[in-house]
């Protein structure tokens, strides 16, 4: 692949001229100068860590990607949901399943590593560890940068084919702004996760409240891109519908206690139940009148809904209490991995409508 | 808002004053649709990246906001953060500095400040955050200043640094403009940044840093920048303004060869500030590297145009000579200034005498001054060679009145010239012999600077000898005699010769006697009685035409002043 598009502004990059630079320990982008001294496997060690900018290093708004980014399929993947919706926790939770190498994993087909190790080290840093390591509660995203926080490497071994995926985790806020230039993953994000906030819906059933801005932006901005013959009153993206923090709601409702309940390891890679899910959430969203809340699901080429919770409960002064575990937090993304076609699509079919 | 000082606060919100979930504006002073401008500048800087406070100071349409930021936990325990913003066209980044020991940061209710609220409370920060700065390792700050004056123009960031208000404080003294400023951020790649940016570690980001990174540990590349650097920060760290006043820009250098300029104008020789008051402090290897010839033309010139306080700071007994030599004649010229400076002076009187090639041209032409100049600071010899030279120059009834005013005070003064008259008096005109006339032939000052009355004589003798032929005449004699002054009756029975002069410079004598001795004339000789006719010796006594003239008594105070 000799041309690929910046994930994060969508600059074009004719890829395979681009030189590579180094990060040097200051952070600043240094030019990567091959010694004729040194042996090709100690270079190509160096290319492992080394990034291609999307434009004239230097400039503002340039952004460095993995050098081998284009050797893979991109797919980005961004959350969608109003402050505190629960978007930074649920994909915390999220990738450190994806990355945890549980054995269940395996039954998938899935290999998953580090694309960007100094992006990846520093999610793991400042999100996972002290979310999952130590149950800390992470605080807000700061609205100001617009970027990637993590990027991964996932191979699917059954057909050989591997992806490079892009995690977005803006701030709400931001997320709610009509008009904002630097945001740009909408034209081209393969999935977005719009996280429903429980504690936002209504509680009874009714006339639909105005629902969550920032979804409301995300599906006007999807406008813009092109949709396919086959599906031209559908957007084309993937969208997995998520009521996170479902822990908060598992009393009010059997079914969310249910599908709780059954958030086995096992039972999170086995994607054939996401259809009864969806039909479940999309059932509980409908009859406390968040209809707004549907309008993902029901305006996307693909979807999928989930109950899911990243913390089994609430925080308690900045930390997790002792029933603290990720509930159910790996299917939405998997769910989203069938439908970009990372996984097999058809494992998203019920077990009766499997093909034969 | 000319005057005033608007406030906002931020923190998360269900719904902010402007409707919007999540950290946005929740109190506010500002009109509604200000507000919301307002809050599009503001809301990219109100994130705190740390527990401590973080101070971010921005500028948009001539007005400056200063926000206060910090870590905090919400009601749900999520960490999250609050902000404090004051907005005023007053506020500028030295006041930022200065307020960021506001004890007004978190008040319970907002309100519109006077601006005069808030001045003291911004000067006395300052000065205290001055404070702070002066006392920052000198050889840390030196390294960051050289990086800065660099690229002075563009924005930097600064990481890991312990005390980042203090050096933003010490850089914008320094360089001449508070520059704007981030004190704790997490991440430099945004847009809209202030000048000067801290991080407190080097984050990695996809986004490519566009701002300079600069470090106290960074090699130097430019010797010029960084021996300047260390100058000026060891000046500013000894002195604060004061150390760095005479070569601070009044605007910072905008670009490399501006900096260049600059740097080059404000030094004597690398490593010296061009500061004459500040080279007594520094080191005998400083001073080694000001003794060449262009190094001393800059202490020169830049002697030439201190001030008389500088100049008396400069004057130190343990400077080598070649800077002595130059600055010596520069304080010289200032104290002989109109006013001149009485500090100066006396500090220059420690140094005298001075030899007098050192001073010569920069003697002042006013010759009161020159008397008190050269009287300070010139051996009595060279004095007296000024002083003549300086009276070839002034005309005989200027220089006749000078001798005779100033004799009491500066005998020695009016002795060299005297000196000088005389050389001229062979072209006094009609005017001059008349003003010497009336000051009595200048013989009350002649004897302030005679040691003894046959002194006095002797030099008036000289002097009435040497004036043209015919200018004592008969009435200017008798003008002379009236004076009744001993060695001048001395000095003119000497030297005239016409009978008739005689006789009236003889009556004189007689009645200076009769004076000296407290007896009337004999009555022959009273008015009326008429002159003797007998050809005797005995003059005829004069008709009184020079009555009105005011006689004096007669001195015998020989040499000194009274």
């Amino acid at each position: 692949m000799s041309v690929v598009h910046c994930p994060i502004c969508q600059k074009r990059i004719d890829w395979d001229p681009t030189p590579p630079y180094r990060v040097s320990d200051n952070g600043v982008a240094e030019p990567l100068v091959r010694d004729p001294r040194i042996a090709e496997a100690a270079w190509q060690d160096q290319l492992v860590r080394a990034y291609r900018p999307c434009g004239e290093v230097g400039h503002p708004g340039t952004h460095l990607l993995p050098y081998d980014y284009a050797k893979y399929t991109p797919v980005s993947i961004g959350m969608i949901g109003h402050s505190r919706a629960g978007k930074t926790h649920l994909l915390a939770a999220m990738i450190y399943r994806l990355c945890s190498n549980d054995p269940v994993l395996r039954g998938l087909d899935l290999q998953v590593g580090p694309l960007d190790l100094a992006v990846h080290q520093r999610y793991v840093a400042e999100y996972i560890t002290p979310l999952i390591g130590h149950r800390r509660q992470l605080g807000g995203t700061p609205a100001a940068l617009v970027e990637f926080c993590d990027a991964l490497k996932v191979t699917n071994t059954r057909n050989g084919r591997s992806f490079a995926l892009t995690f977005f985790d803006l701030a709400g806020e931001r997320l709610e702004r009509a008009s904002d230039d630097e945001l740009q993953f909408y034209s081209s994000a393969q999935a977005l996760v719009f996280v429903v906030d429980p504690e936002s819906i209504p509680r009874r059933a009714g006339p639909g409240t105005g629902g969550d801005v920032s979804f409301e932006v995300a599906l006007r901005r999807l406008d813009a891109r092109a949709r396919p013959p086959a599906a031209r009153s559908f957007h084309p993206v993937a969208a997995a519908v998520v009521v996170a923090k479902a822990d908060l709601i598992r009393f009010e409702d059997r079914l969310v206690s249910d599908w709780l309940a059954v958030g086995s390891a096992e039972e999170e890679v086995e994607l054939s139940t996401v259809e009864r899910e969806s039909e479940d959430v999309y059932a509980y969203l409908s009859q406390r009148g968040a209809t707004q809340w549907l309008r993902p699901a029901q305006e996307c080429y693909r979807s999928t809904l989930h109950f899911a919770s990243a913390t089994n409960g609430p925080a308690s002064d900045g930390t997790f209490p002792g029933a603290f575990r990720q509930c159910r937090v790996l299917k939405p993304l998997l769910a989203v991995f069938a439908m970009t076609g990372i996984l097999d699509e058809s494992a998203l079919l019920p077990p009766s409508e499997e093909p034969g | 808002m000319n005057q005033i000082a608007h406030q906002i606060r931020y923190c998360w919100s269900p719904a902010s004053l402007l409707g919007t979930r999540g950290m946005g504006p929740v109190e506010s002073t500002l009109p509604a649709d200000v507000l919301a401008t307002w809050d599009r500048y503001l809301r990219d800087h109100v994130w705190a990246a740390g527990t401590r406070p973080g101070f971010t100071f921005v500028v948009r349409d001539g007005v400056g906001a200063l926000l206060r930021k910090v870590a905090t936990a919400a009601e749900d325990g999520r960490p999250g953060s609050a902000a404090h913003a004051l907005l005023s066209p007053e506020l500028k980044a030295a006041d930022a500095l200065g307020l960021t020991s506001w004890d007004g940061w978190d008040a319970p209710a907002l309100s519109v400040l006077p601006w005069s609220a808030l001045a003291p409370a911004a000067d006395r920060g300052l000065s205290e955050l001055r404070a702070r700065a002066r006392a920052l390792p000198a050889d840390r700050l030196a390294a960051l200043f050289a990086q800065v004056l660099h690229a002075p123009g563009e924005g930097f960031t600064v990481i890991g640094e312990p005390d980042p208000l203090a050096v933003t404080c010490a850089l914008g003294d320094l360089i001449g403009e508070t520059p704007t400023f981030a004190s704790d951020e997490a991440s430099d790649t945004g847009p809209h940044l202030p000048t000067a940016v801290f991080l407190r570690e080097a984050s990695f980001s996809s986004t490519t840093a566009t701002r300079r990174r600069i470090a106290p540990a960074a090699p130097l590349a430019d010797p010029a920048l960084s021996s300047f650097a260390v100058a000026a920060v060891d000046a500013y760290a000894a002195d604060g303004m004061d150390g760095i006043a005479l070569t601070r820009r009044a605007k910072p250098p905008a670009d490399l060869v501006e900096t260049r300029e600059w740097v080059s104008a404000a030094q004597f020789a690398p490593g010296v500030l061009a500061d004459v008051g500040r080279l007594p402090r520094l080191s005998p290897t400083a001073w080694q590297s000001l003794a060449r010839e262009d190094a001393l033309q800059r202490v020169a010139a830049a002697a030439a145009a201190a001030s008389p306080a500088v100049l008396a700071r400069a004057l130190d007994e343990r400077l080598p000579e070649y800077l002595l030599a130059v600055i010596v004649p520069a304080a010289v010229a200032a104290a002989s200034g109109t006013p001149g400076d009485p500090a100066l002076l006396e500090r220059l009187a420690q140094f005298g005498p001075i030899p007098l090639d050192l001073v010569a041209g920069s003697l002042p032409a006013d010759v009161d001054q020159l008397a008190r100049i050269t009287h300070v600071l010139l051996t009595p010899r060279d004095r007296r060679i000024v002083l003549e030279q300086a009276a070839r120059d002034l005309p005989l009834t200027g220089l006749i009145d000078w001798i005779d005013r100033q004799a009491p005070a500066d005998p020695a003064g009016a002795l060299a010239m005297y000196s000088a008259l005389c050389a001229r008096a062979g072209r006094a005109s009609q005017e001059d012999v008349e003003a010497l006339v009336s000051r009595g032939g200048l013989a009350g000052a002649v004897r302030q600077f005679s040691e003894s009355g046959q002194q006095s004589s002797i030099h008036l003798v000289t002097l009435l000898r040497a004036l043209p032929r015919g200018a004592l005449d008969p009435d200017a004699v008798a003008g002379l005699a009236a004076h009744v002054d001993p060695v001048l009756l001395h000095a003119l029975d000497t030297i005239v010769t016409d009978p008739s002069a005689r006789a009236d410079i003889h009556y004189q004598v007689r009645l200076a006697y009769y004076q000296e001795h407290l007896l009337h004339e004999p009555t022959a000789l009273l008015p009326g009685d008429g002159p003797p006719g007998d050809g005797s010796a005995e003059p005829q006594a004069p008709r009184r035409r020079w009555h009105g003239i005011r006689r004096h008594q007669p001195h015998h105070n020989h040499g000194k002043p009274t």
